[in-house]
């Protein structure tokens, strides 16, 4: 038994090299990333907006306060911060993270979702992941992905790409006020 | 952004990969008409 063990042989995913069985324990990258148990299996869902760049196949959303941020169409949008690893995104005692208010009340009520005729800015859910912390208000998260989109009645054209490149449904609205007080 | 008052960070990772796409369903195999073999007298 421990001569079968001992030829065993296994591939590091993080540095591809073949490492016997008996070494795994003392590899350098599983001794550096220790595995992370989820205290919750599933997603965290909030609000956010975004400033809409680009036309086409190139149209991306982008952050309303950072203009250097896109987000990944069909990936995940993950943290960045200049004094924390990714894995220490969002970090208890700093605002790094990438946020999102818990109710679209709560997002219309910060004003990110208004806009001027020529700019294009529109409202969406996101589903956040990784580490997250929750606020009583809202999340900030490591990692985030776009869920549904809604745009404004008179940005139309921005329909059909942003539903061909983010891959999620995209719905006409208004996205000034909350759904119930719009006048029919 | 305003969140309110935060709590401790928890770690939450989902069931499965979000963006995995569901393989093509596989195609039946083309059947090509065969000529039916002529009668061949006795």
């Amino acid at each position: 038994m421990g001569s079968l063990m001992s030829e065993l042989m296994f591939t590091c995913s993080e540095c591809k090299k073949k490492i016997k069985a008996t070494e795994v324990m003392d590899h350098d990258c599983m001794i550096a990333k220790p595995m992370v148990v989820p205290d919750a299996i599933g997603e965290v869902f909030g609000w956010r907006a975004w400033a809409v760049h680009g036309e086409g196949d190139d149209v991306r959303l982008g952050s309303v306060t950072h203009s250097k941020h896109r987000w990944p169409p069909r990936s995940f949008m993950i943290a960045e911060c200049a004094q924390h690893s990714t894995e220490e995104i969002p970090a208890q005692a700093h605002t790094c993270g990438l946020y999102a208010a818990k109710t679209r009340e709560h997002l219309l009520s910060m004003t990110y979702h208004r806009y001027e005729s020529d700019e294009n800015v529109i409202i969406g859910e996101v589903a956040m992941c990784g580490r997250v912390i929750p606020g009583t208000q809202g999340w900030r998260a490591q990692r985030a992905r776009v869920h549904k989109l809604y745009v404004p009645y008179e940005k139309w054209r921005l329909v059909k790409p942003l539903s061909e490149v983010y891959g999620v449904e995209v719905e006409l609205a208004n996205t000034l006020v909350l759904p119930n007080l719009e006048v029919m | 952004m305003e969140i309110g008052t935060e709590k401790p960070a928890i770690v939450v990772e989902p069931a499965e990969d979000p963006f995995k796409q569901d393989p093509a369903p596989e195609k039946e195999p083309v059947k090509v008409p065969t000529k039916e073999k002529e009668a061949v007298p006795a």
